[in-house]
């Protein structure tokens, strides 16, 4: 593929418990003792289930939106200045936005709805900041964008799939660049929703090991510049990784269940390599979905085994950042790349014991890796697969 | 690329209506019964379209886009019903899974056997121009050779609330309206002929949900394969 079609990323921007930017993140990344989940401060719950909360951000006046509009904004000004972009480039490029939510796309404010079904006077600022906070739209309107601003809502692989257009816009040509990645917040809906299906460990998740009970919750944002070469070499731009492959598939199966066969994620897999004209053996390591409940886990254990055998390295990252919904696709793409840039895996936090169903383990220790090519894969409700590659540029 | 139109049906206010009867047929015929109106609305819409059977070598190469500005709200809000009324332990889950915008693709997708990308799209400006936008650069990067686009919003507290809450945006409530677009990269499938995209506006005095406007839907009802039909860049709605 020539440079003028690589979807080349000139600036990341990140925020989750692991820290507020993405020189935090990487300190954190490979801490021996991490933070472990809490029970929540902000979210008003009387269940005692621990998540991975972002403390100690204050919150700028004037966006729209809740919380994930904030995490959102410090994601995307880090990101903007990393690519060294200014509003005068922005106004003379084709730029799109394309970001994964979740909660953003849901007018969830309790006690507007409290009033609203009451009969009584709904206060109208909730409604007017979901609209006016639709996360790609506020996106174009800050900024004046001219080109499409879309707003994926495909559950917990939405991040992922955001990236995956963001990178097909570039390759078509469609845009100059792009602005994509994921953001969702603490939020008390899914919080009883995920509690409800009971998925929700009440200890700090195991993924991938035998006495692994189920997720924990947490909320981030993660944002990726997507552009050519040529265009981030004009403003002196260091683009040293690519998004070189996107894989999307649908398990048409079951509306929460994974196809136990994992057919639907090897196809996405399969499709993401071909896509980077890539083949299982350029695969340094799998930064996998991994989010500790029972199904999933031996599902995409599964599926990796059979794909990649017995020189499979993969972790969950989510044992650090817990499952972040609509930004998890998102920040573990980013946290694929620093993976890569640090030539350092690290390991799958809390995993100890290998259970029956799984063949292979995840890493169990920080692993050098010094390969150019790694994957990030993203599972979702709804029987939605994703994969995502990473490619060091030379 | 070019892109063309396969097939398609348009329910809302202005055009045919899904009768509850419609919703009723849908859910019993496909195993639905946990489904909410939102997801019955899009598969009762798209199996009007595609009738029972979608070819196997079609479902095996088509993609799915859903797109919608509110999305399921009575669910979430039924959900919120779940959490105001009732111990905070005691939600349904099943409310919850089907509250998620993605659902009703993935009914769709169980329904039609289709397996190829599927992306659920939210959004308030322009949302079904961008949703087959997407449709043609899916098409042209290689990921399809064929995507249903299926435009869905559902009436509700919520909508009809709409005008109080900022009437200086919503002159009227938003209407229901299900728009289903069966679009092909290949020439024979263009049984409506080809669909352009211009993202220059025009004045029309008949705006419709999606964006959609009357000198559109004419030039639709007349379609050969040899036709083009351009969709012009209209917001969703006409309050806006």
């Amino acid at each position: 593929m020539s440079k003028d079609c690589m979807a080349g990323i000139s600036g990341t921007g990140m925020v989750s418990v692991l820290g507020n930017n993405i020189s935090e993140t990487v300190s954190n990344l490979y801490h021996s003792f991490p933070s472990l989940p809490a029970l929540p401060v902000r979210v008003d719950t009387a269940l005692l289930l621990p998540v991975f909360e972002v403390r100690g951000i204050v919150p700028e006046q004037g966006i729209p939106g809740g919380f994930t509009m904030q995490l959102l904004r410090i994601a995307l000004v880090e990101a903007l200045k990393e690519a060294r972009i200014s509003l005068q480039n922005l106004s003379r490029l084709r730029v799109g936005v394309c970001i994964g939510t979740t909660v953003a796309c849901q007018l969830n404010d309790i006690p507007f709805y409290a009033a609203l079904r009451s009969g009584g006077e709904a206060p109208s600022a909730p409604f007017r900041n979901y609209i006016e906070g639709c996360p790609a739209e506020w996106i174009r309107r800050k900024y004046a964008l001219q080109g499409p601003a879309l707003t994926v809502s495909n559950a917990c692989s939405s991040g992922a799939d955001a990236i995956g257009i963001g990178m097909t816009w570039i390759r078509n040509n469609v845009c100059d660049m792009v602005i994509a990645g994921g953001a969702d917040e603490l939020n008390k809906v899914p919080l009883d929703g995920f509690n409800a299906l009971g998925v929700c460990s009440p200890e700090p998740c195991r993924p991938f090991d035998a006495s692994r009970n189920g997720l924990n919750l947490g909320e981030a944002a993660g944002i990726v510049i997507l552009e050519n070469a040529r265009l981030a070499e004009k403003r002196g731009a260091v683009q040293s990784f690519a998004a070189a492959g996107f894989g999307k598939s649908a398990d048409a199966y079951h509306i929460t269940q994974p196809d136990p066969s994992g057919d639907g994620l090897l196809r996405a897999i399969s499709l993401c390599l071909n896509d980077a004209g890539a083949d299982a053996d350029d695969v340094n390591f799998v930064n996998a979905h991994g989010t500790g409940t029972l199904i999933n886990d031996v599902v995409e254990a599964k599926t990796l085994s059979e794909i990649f055998g017995s020189q499979l390295k993969y972790m969950s990252t989510k044992s650090l950042t817990g499952h972040t919904l609509g930004a998890a696709g998102a920040i573990e793409f980013i946290l694929t790349m620093l993976m890569m840039k640090e030539k350092r895996a690290v390991s799958s936090h809390r995993f100890e014991q290998l259970s029956e169903d799984i063949m292979y383990p995840p890493l169990t220790e920080i692993t050098a890796v010094d390969g150019d090519f790694a994957l990030s894969t993203s599972l979702a409700f709804g029987g939605s697969n994703s994969a995502l590659a990473v490619r060091r540029l030379s | 690329m070019k892109m063309y139109l396969n097939a398609y049906r348009i329910f809302g206010e202005d055009n045919s209506i899904l009768t509850p009867a419609d919703l009723k047929e849908a859910r019993d015929k496909y195993s639905l019964r946990r489904s909410d109106r939102f997801t019955a609305m899009a598969v009762a819409a798209v199996t009007k379209l595609m009738g029972d059977q979608f070819p196997d070598k079609y479902a095996a190469e088509t993609g799915l886009i859903t797109a919608t500005a509110f999305g399921p709200h009575r669910t979430t809000f039924a959900t919120l019903d779940d959490i105001l009324d009732y111990p905070e332990d005691l939600i349904l889950p099943t409310r919850f899974s089907h509250s998620v915008h993605n659902a009703a693709a993935s009914y769709i997708g169980v329904v039609l056997g289709l397996k190829r990308i599927t992306f659920a799209l939210a959004g308030f400006e322009d949302i079904w121009f961008e949703a087959l936008e997407l449709a043609e650069n899916m098409m042209m990067a290689g990921f399809c050779r064929q995507i249903m686009v299926i435009g869905i919003e559902e009436s509700g507290l919520l909508t009809e609330n709409a005008p109080q809450l900022w009437k200086e945006r919503f002159s009227e409530p938003p209407r229901e309206a299900v728009c289903v677009f069966l679009l092909s990269k290949d020439p024979e499938c263009g049984h409506h002929g080809e669909l352009r995209l211009d993202k220059s506006e025009i004045q029309s005095e008949q705006l419709f949900t999606f964006g959609l406007y009357r000198q559109f839907l004419d030039s639709l009802a007349n379609t050969t394969p040899e036709t083009v039909s351009v969709l012009h860049k209209l917001p969703c709605w006409k309050f806006i």
